[in-house]
């Protein structure tokens, strides 16, 4: 310990006298996290008119003193103010925060080095800088990054992982689902160059590649699939995710994506589809309550929209604005009720008493389809038999809430962001700090679309390309993948994440291209082995010294569990599923829940479309950290608990997939040792070691020995699930597979990718 | 090659979390606690930003017994006998105030001043008075602490409910019980640190509850509160399945640990070490959980004094013995949810069978606490969300009583609260607070006072911004603590 810290003092007194304290990488952090509150932009908090953030403040002369004086410790106030001994002086307030003595020798570095303040680097354009030339390691640009900071702190690339670990690894990572069988062995036996770039161009072509991707927006766009307050009754919003699946498997550029769903209504001539993708600024929750205001709640609706564009697009926390100028970053109170007016304007109510389906403004799904196949109806069938076919009809083109400036409403600023405390009125607008607004357009919500992928606006592009990088390496360049603004953590590869923005845009937000140049880096295909050093000098990985190896999602975890058993049912799009869930879940918490559980094949479809009901979530997909989707999540936890080994060993959904895969593994061969290896092989996509076989088919032979002894269990066991296995398979053996199955299925090798 | 300074300093930094991070363990260990305990987990993926106990605690640990639709208080807690003489008569609008009503009587044509017809007695040696809806509290009096002057921001449910467990109207937010696993961690091996449990009321409709009351929020996962059921397994999933009994649980669970063992010793990943703990605990639980729930060993005597509905599984009565039997087992926050006081309508029917249910069981858990010596280190809390207003809603049919976010009160018992006293004064009318009052921020404030920790140090670094159950708010309110 002592060693620790006597190392720690040494060197942070040798690299702060070398002269290269940042403002942005090295002042910012400590100045955000203690000083801001008091003497940053919000005006309102602001004390004895100081701002830290802003030089002109921070230079200028106050009675007789300067709170910095660049270069100039002794004329730096500041100085004094943190060193000093005297409590009623001291900065921070001792009782409020404190500063590390590494914190203070920072700050007083950089003051003595001329306290040169940097815009922050996210609110800046980004640019391609010269690629970094080291060594020869990596199969392309990426790769030219992550070996020059690896250098830095003297670590090697690992090796590339073997080709089963791969597909695998990049199979989950693009589709949702691991690879068959069958892929697995084309890739191995491919031994022509560019194989591995073959199985990225077949994965990204895959239908099931738009499955994987719509989950990960999902999130971001709260999607649900009820209304989310009291009684909570369902929604039918599900023609939008459709449109989002779509859009990701047709590779639509990101830039267009983002203007239909933002501002789609208002494209010239739009189309339905183009229509339909506004749904994503009515995915928010609606109020049911009996009582509810409907105006307080109109209110949040609108705030909601202008929180989740800015998470959502920008990488920003709108929200502080919405009370106050916002503390850190460059926005004020006015322009967030700029933004607010943008959204203001549809004909819609803050409150709907037991409100089901769609509210208005609304579309109907598919109305050319739909009118026709009416037509149809109508003339083909009598009464109750056109009732009946018209409530059908009615169910696959419901109506789907989407945005309309219907009705151009004044907005104003809301006094701590309160509904009924009116301030000055504003009008339409952008953010003045990041990017141009453009001229001689109609400020509405295209303009505004427009403005966030213009190209020259320096967060659209670095967000999402830092959110795609943490889907595919685990954890983003900038960590907080929420947040780029001031707060933001410091970046592990800025430049890398200036080039791929830059190029993002260069090639047309081409989301399949930048994917394929992430998994397709001679980073990503590294082994995930990892040792001591690279523990300890690169815990998280965020240097990449070994491959990525990150628990799956709760999502992929169920597809993965189905497509092993062979339950999994393919179809793509349409309406949400109700999946196996515990007896009683809603009756616990209201009195008038009534479950009626879908049977049949609507059970195994992907997770996607297990419907999502937002007061109550699914137990097991909470306990892997989907979130419930009531507000905007940009990026989700990743937790291992012993709740989750109780779900994976014990959810019936777990316990089917383990019994229909054993019948599999059942059918493959008469030999019980053929029959593990086969399993074990398709679950991982490697050949078992000798010993990993002989302790599987060791465990095989005890439990089958405990089935025989009591073949009642085994009929027990194998009466898990809705599904039937085939009564001719002797009962015994199968069961006693279906423990095999279960722990193939509990390896941490299959949690991971 | 030598590192950079700027990797430096990234690595020095990391070294210095390290550092702190076990400071913080040894130096919570002294106050016999493990700090930021991650049994129930990893350590998050978002930074290391806990609070500590900042000083030796008075709780050990929390039973909260939220009472959801929001009890009326006065006809509960807040008498006020001068009040009959102006039965019927309008409210009058020097007392209404600006106070905004909610939809449901916002458009009612009037509203009558409508005092409780239940009486109110004086209990114990402090000569608290309750209602005679609460006998059996009466009978613990001397260990209560009434506040009557609680009041919140929201006027429906769900905001209101939102904010007194997250400190926020909306949701997204961290609960209460989260916040205190994140900040002090667990004290059981076996067993979450946040543990949750609902019943329905004797009363009619009643206002639904949603998961998101006990989720963490944006704090790590395993934070949430993990609600123990009234039927079927008590934990999700905790039971295996038919067929497949302890001895092969334990059989196969030795081939995954076995062959995760192995996988770690080529990848030395230490998440993999970490899932084999899991899976351990995961089976101790199934143990632990089943033993913690069959009550067959408490004796007689004992299950008398939570009333008669302690054999109904599920009843809140029930959850009051379990609520003992886990802070026993050093489960740290225990939450029951009651659902049933939403009394728009029907109130004489309504109010006095929520009674019936609660008023033993809580009388009894306290009862039950301080003879084995428990109810000092425990820090029991009553109410709900909101009170009602004193005038009729729909006065002309079988009346009850609108939503009153202005003053409302709660019941305190044990971890250092001052017994047998009351705070905080109301007016006439029991409609505005005229003396004390509390906001629900300083509740959550002393609350977590209690526990040992400083309100203002429980921070959580979400979005770029650091984020307090209390907000910027809450005063600890000292007054009513011993």
């Amino acid at each position: 310990m002592i060693r620790i810290l006597l190392t720690f003092l040494f060197y942070s007194l040798v690299s702060l006298s070398r002269g290269e304290v940042k403002y942005n990488k090295d002042v910012l952090p400590i100045l955000a996290d203690k000083c801001f509150s008091c003497h940053g932009a919000d005006q309102v908090k602001r004390k004895a008119n100081l701002r830290l953030d802003d030089k002109n403040s921070a230079y200028a002369m106050r009675d007789g003193v300067q709170a910095i004086l660049p270069g100039s410790i002794k004329g730096s106030e500041m100085i004094n103010r943190i060193f000093t001994t005297d409590k009623s002086e001291a900065m921070p307030p001792p009782d409020e925060v404190a500063l590390s003595s590494l914190e203070k020798a920072t700050l007083k570095q950089w003051i003595i080095e001329g306290a040169r303040y940097e815009k922050h680097w996210a609110f800046q354009s980004h640019s391609k800088s010269k690629l970094p030339s080291v060594g020869n390691w990596g199969r392309n640009e990426i790769d030219r990054f992550i070996l020059r900071r690896m250098t830095e702190v003297d670590l090697s690339p690992q090796k590339r992982a073997e080709r089963e670990v791969l597909i695998r690894r990049v199979t989950l990572d693009l589709t949702g689902l691991p690879p068959s069988l069958e892929e697995v062995d084309r890739f191995l036996e491919d031994t022509k160059p560019g194989a591995y770039e073959r199985v990225i161009d077949r994965l990204l072509e895959s239908p099931r590649y738009g499955e994987r991707m719509a989950v990960w927006w999902l999130d971001g766009a709260r999607y649900g699939d009820s209304h989310g307050y009291d009684n909570d009754l369902e929604n039918s919003q599900w023609p939008w995710r459709n449109w989002i699946i779509e859009a990701f498997n047709q590779n639509m550029p990101y830039s267009q994506f983002t203007i239909e769903q933002l501002a789609g209504d208002l494209l010239p001539n739009p189309t339905e589809s183009q229509v339909l993708a506004t749904g994503f600024n009515r995915n928010h929750r609606i109020n049911t309550e009996g009582g509810a205001l409907d105006d307080e709640w109109r209110t949040e609706y609108v705030i909601d929209r202008v929180q989740t564009m800015g998470s959502v697009w920008m990488g920003i926390t709108l929200s502080c604005a919405r009370c106050h100028d916002h503390k850190y970053d460059p926005i004020s109170q006015k322009e967030f009720y700029q933004l607010f007016a943008l959204f203001n304007n549809l004909d819609e109510k803050g409150f709907i008493n037991n409100l089901r389906g769609s509210a208005e403004p609304r579309m109907r799904y598919k109305k050319t389809q739909f009118d026709s196949r009416k037509k149809q109806i109508e003339s083909k069938f009598e009464n109750a038999q056109r009732k009946a076919a018209i409530d059908q009809l009615e169910a696959e083109h419901p109506f789907v809430m989407i945005m309309q400036d219907n009705k151009i409403r004044k907005s104003f600023i809301l006094n701590r962001g309160q509904y009924d405390s009116i301030g000055d009125q504003v009008y339409p607008g952008l953010l003045s700090a990041f990017s141009k607004t453009p001229k001689n357009i109609p400020m509405n919500r295209l303009a505004l679309a427009r403005w966030l992928t213009d190209g020259k606006h320096p967060l659209t592009a670095r967000v999402v390309v830092n959110r795609l990088w943490e889907q595919v390496f685990g954890v983003g360049i900038v960590k907080s993948s929420e947040n780029l603004g001031v707060q933001a953590d410091w970046p592990s590869h800025p430049k890398l994440l200036d080039w791929l923005a830059s190029d993002f845009v260069e090639n047309g937000w081409n989301v399949k291209r930048l994917l394929k140049q992430m998994v397709i880096s001679s980073a990503y295909q590294q082994s995930a082995n990892t040792d001591a050093r690279r523990q300890r000098i690169d815990p998280e990985n965020r240097l990449l010294s070994r491959g990525p190896r990150i628990r799956l999602t709760a999502e992929m975890l169920r597809d993965q569990a189905l497509f092993f058993s062979g339950l999994m049912v393919e179809k793509h799009g349409g309406p949400s599923m109700w999946v196996y869930q515990p007896a009683g879940l809603w009756r616990e918490v209201e009195k008038r829940g009534t479950f009626a559980q879908d049977h049949g094949e609507k059970l195994y479809r992907r997770s996607l479309y297990s419907r999502i009901r937002r007061t109550v979530a699914h137990p097991s997909m909470l306990l892997f950290d989907a979130p419930s989707r009531e507000v905007c999540t940009v990026r989700r936890a990743n937790t291992n608990t012993p709740l989750q080994a109780l779900a994976l060993m014990n959810e019936v959904t777990y316990v089917e997939a383990s019994k229909k895969f054993a019948e599999q593994i059942m059918n493959h061969s008469a030999n019980s040792s053929d029959r593990i290896a086969w399993a074990f092989r398709s679950a991982t996509a490697r050949v078992p070691e000798k010993y990993e076989l002989e302790l599987l088919v060791n465990g095989y032979e005890r439990r089958l020995a405990m089935f025989n002894a009591k073949p009642d269990s085994a009929k027990k066991l194998l009466g898990q699930g809705e599904s039937l296995v085939d009564p001719n398979l002797n009962q015994v053996e199968l069961a006693a597979l279906v423990t095999v199955a279960s722990v193939i299925l509990n390896l941490d090798e299959l949690i991971n990718k | 090659m030598r590192p950079k300074r700027n990797n430096l300093i990234d690595l020095l930094l990391k070294q210095d979390a390290l550092n702190r991070r076990k400071f913080l363990h040894s130096s919570a260990n002294g106050l016999g606690t493990i700090l930021l305990g991650s049994l129930l987990g990893q350590e998050d993926s978002y930074g290391f930003h806990a609070g500590k106990p900042n000083f030796i605690p008075k709780a050990k640990r929390v039973i909260y017994l939220f009472q959801s639709g929001g009890p009326s208080q006065m006809d509960l807690f807040d008498p006020k006998p001068g009040l009959e003489k102006h039965r019927g008569k309008e409210l009058p609008n020097s007392i209404r105030g600006k106070q905004r009503l909610t939809g449901m009587t916002a458009n009612q044509k009037t509203l009558p001043v409508t005092p409780t017809k239940y009486s109110f007695s004086t209990y114990g040696q402090s000569g608290l008075e309750l209602s005679e809806l609460l006998p059996n509290l009466g009978g613990v009096a001397d260990e209560l602490c009434i506040v009557r002057s609680i009041h919140s921001e929201a006027i429906n449910h769900d905001p209101a409910i939102t904010f007194l467990q997250t400190g926020f109207q909306l949701s997204g937010r961290p609960s209460i019980g989260s916040w205190v696993s994140y900040g002090l961690g667990s004290i059981n091996r076996d067993l979450p640190s946040y543990v949750v449990m609902t019943s329905r009321g004797g009363s009619g409709d009643a206002q639904p509850l949603y998961s998101r009351l006990w989720s963490s929020g944006f704090l790590p996962t395993q934070h949430s509160g993990v609600k123990f059921r009234n039927t079927g397994d008590p934990v999700y999933y905790l039971s295996n399945p038919d067929g497949i009994n302890r001895e092969m649980r334990r059989d196969m669970l030795d081939d995954v640990a076995q062959l995760n063992r192995r996988n770690f010793g080529i990848l030395n990943d230490p998440q993999i070490q970490s899932r084999i703990a899991q899976y351990e605990m995961a089976f101790r639980m199934q143990s632990s959980v089943p033993e913690l729930s069959d009550v067959s060993d408490e004796p007689e005597h004992v299950l008398n004094l939570y009333g008669p509905d302690v054999k109904k599984p599920g009843s809140f009565s029930a959850n009051c013995l379990l609520a003992r039997r886990l802070i026993e087992r050093d489960v740290r926050f225990v939450q029951l949810f009651h659902m049933g006081w939403d009394h728009h309508s029907n109130l004489s029917r309504d109010l006095p069978r929520q009674c019936r249910d609660t008023d033993h069981p809580t009388a009894g858990l306290i009862s039950d606490l301080k003879q084995r010596g428990l109810l000092d280190e425990t820090l029991i809390i009553w109410g709900g969300e909101f009170g009602r207003t004193i005038y009729a809603q729909s006065p002309e049919k079988n009346g009850g009583r609108d939503h009153h976010p202005r003053c409302f009160s709660y019941m305190l018992a044990g971890g250092g609260v001052k017994a047998g006293s009351v705070y905080g004064e109301t007016d006439d009318y029991s409609y505005n607070i005229v003396r004390d009052p509390v906001h629900v921020h300083d509740l959550n404030a002393t609350i977590l006072n209690q526990l040992g920790i400083d309100h203002e140090n429980l921070v959580f670094k979400f979005q770029g911004r650091q984020y307090r159950l209390t907000d910027v708010h809450g005063r600890i309110i000292n007054d009513i603590l011993t």
